[in-house]
């Protein structure tokens, strides 16, 4: 998922540049809602997952999830993401929305490498103290109500709260920002010796939880400063390698195989083995609290 | 040349310039990991490195 924020800060902050605010939010909406209702859709009919709210209390939840803001309605995406991923979406709108503001800010500064750079410096800060007080159980307040809604399991309060609160956009921003700083200082980027660049990637994604463990968080900003060693080896591929040709192709697919892959595997799932239980570890509570509302682990 | 005979070369003309365009390949690289990491959780197990590129929840915990 975060080489995929990583992405979109790439790619986006020269769109963001050239595009007034408005233009720019309604291009993204056009670019990502199309896709993502007929695959909620297809996925809600596939799975028998609700397709529209049950009652007036759940439009409100209801419309984020159409809009791809489930993450900030914790019952909505429980009720009605039948995509399990979802949430990601609304991380990238939360980018969408500041985005404009940094280019334009940058624009003003006159110096936009170093205000990009500054800017992916606080977002670290920022995401590394979110992730800090998340893990703390500091922000246990801000989606309680929510949470009582979902279940009224105190065991499942760990989960929930990964899912929805140490993860939350805040924790993912330093993504974006990294990404954003590549494009923005691509020449200095061009600059980085491809030893180092693998040296960083190896060292930083070749053991995630030693990784976190060593930050003191998970998501850790590492991570970030890692994929950004994977993509300079990514930008140093030779044009045009034939070997490469299959991830080009599936990189044309992407967004529909991103929204796609676990509704049809739960699928498969349900009908090549409809008694089986997957196994189930971690703060999956994304998947595993709308499909086992029990908690039947 | 028939316009539906030049209809190709032009679509594969766009194929080539996103193949070689490299974050073109990064996107198939992510969500090669994000389909991998999943297939993974399901299964009960998982895979390092690409756990951590493809986290269900950008944690490594997740897995």
């Amino acid at each position: 998922m975060q080489l995929f924020f990583l992405i979109s800060g790439y790619l986006l902050v020269q769109s963001a540049d050239r595009r007034r605010w408005a233009p720019f939010l309604a291009g993204r909406a056009v670019r990502i809602l199309p896709c993502y209702w007929v695959a909620l859709c297809a996925a809600a009919w596939t799975l028998g997952r609700p397709l529209v709210p049950a009652g007036a209390d759940e439009v409100l939840d209801y419309l984020a999830s159409v809009f791809a803001l489930g993450h900030l309605r914790p019952y909505g995406l429980y009720r009605f993401d039948s995509l399990f991923v979802s949430w990601t979406l609304t991380i990238e709108w939360t980018w969408y929305l500041g985005l404009p503001l940094l280019a334009w800010a940058a624009a003003r500064s006159g110096r936009p490498v170093r205000f990009w750079c500054a800017a992916a410096i606080a977002a670290a800060v920022l995401s590394h103290l979110w992730v800090m007080a998340a893990q703390a159980g500091r922000l246990d307040g801000v989606y309680a109500e929510p949470f009582r809604r979902i279940t009224p399991d105190p065991a499942a309060l760990e989960a929930l709260r990964v899912a929805f609160v140490t993860v939350a956009a805040p924790a993912q921003w330093t993504y974006f920002l990294i990404g954003a700083l590549m494009r923005v200082a691509q020449d200095r980027v061009a600059s980085i010796p491809v030893w180092a660049a693998v040296l960083v990637a190896l060292v930083l994604l070749g053991d995630p939880a030693r990784t976190a463990a060593l930050s003191g968080t998970d998501p850790t900003v590492a991570t970030g400063i890692g994929l950004a060693g994977l993509c300079v080896l990514a930008l140093r591929v030779p044009a045009g390698a034939r070997w490469l040709l299959p991830l080009h192709r599936l990189g044309d697919l992407s967004y529909p195989l991103y929204l796609l892959h676990v509704p049809v595997t739960m699928a498969i799932v349900q009908r090549v083995a409809p008694g089986a239980r997957l196994a189930r570890r971690g703060p999956r509570a994304i998947i595993d609290v709308p499909t086992n509302p029990r908690g039947d682990r | 040349m028939t316009q539906a005979q030049g209809a190709v070369p032009a679509a594969q003309q766009a194929f080539e310039a996103r193949h070689r365009n490299p974050v073109n390949l990064l996107r198939g690289v992510a969500v090669v990991a994000v389909v991998v990491h999943h297939l993974a959780v399901y299964e009960g197990s998982a895979v390092p490195y690409l756990s951590v590129v493809g986290g269900q929840l950008g944690c490594s915990s997740s897995s």
